[in-house]
């Protein structure tokens, strides 16, 4: 899964009769995680959740979304798994990456992050 | 899933085994501005520039070149959409009408 913020949306009338009657959402991913391209954003299917621009949303990707049309298989890889209320984040963790001792970098050092307990605030989003 | 625009078919005169009869389309991907770039704003996929990577697709829908569709990636997709003995990877699952996208008003 992977958390990414909704900014837009599509709307097709031609398209696979199994994706009617879903909203189609342009979400654009804080971070990536083995994406199958790197196009930057991604559609994906919001089922019931009703999300709008500018929602922090959770992306599930892969076999899970496909569950969601009650037995139906729908080709998508991408689905919107819940609307993001308050998020908390180690600030560390977006970091440059350390080297790893073994590549002959320096030894890491424990990073010891602040965690931001506020929501994320609109723009403080980085990909 | 990703936004792209079909710039192109392909035809081969010598194909694998199951490609025949599949319709093949040139899809480049559209690149969407960085959170909070200056001077973004409302954009409609037209105004998105393109990538430099092309992707080829299949497709069942008709979609012709400078159309945007949505390109939906992997083997199960391929599956539900045709069947596991088709060699493809990337399909053509929509032919966007209009989108809207605020990568200004939510920077």
């Amino acid at each position: 899964m992977i958390l990414a913020r909704v900014v837009g949306e599509v709307w097709a009338t031609r398209k696979h009769r199994r994706l009617q009657g879903y909203k189609l959402l342009v979400v654009r991913p804080y971070c990536w995680y083995e994406p199958a391209h790197e196009a930057g954003h991604l559609v994906a299917i919001d089922p019931k959740l009703d999300a709008g621009r500018g929602d922090d949303v959770i992306i599930c990707m892969g076999a899970p979304p496909r569950w969601q049309s009650e037995g139906d298989a729908m080709p998508v890889e991408a689905a919107v798994m819940a609307v993001v209320d308050r998020c908390e984040i180690d600030e560390a963790a977006f970091g440059p990456p350390r080297p790893l001792e073994f590549l002959g970098g320096p030894p890491p050092t424990l990073a010891v992050g602040r965690i931001r307990t506020e929501p994320i605030a609109p723009g403080r989003g980085r990909c | 899933m990703f936004l792209g625009v079909v710039i192109g078919s392909i035809w081969g005169a010598r194909q694998a085994a199951g490609l025949e009869g599949l319709k093949l389309l040139q899809v480049r991907p559209v690149s969407l501005p960085r959170f909070g770039e200056p001077g973004a704003r409302d954009l409609l996929p037209g105004d998105c520039p393109l990538q430099d990577r092309v992707i080829v697709a299949a497709d069942t829908l008709g979609a012709g070149p400078g159309e945007h569709v949505l390109v939906a990636m992997g083997s199960r997709v391929r599956d539900i959409v045709y069947d596991s003995r088709k060699p493809v990877k990337a399909v053509v699952v929509a032919i966007v009408d209009s989108a809207r996208i605020a990568v200004g008003e939510v920077s």
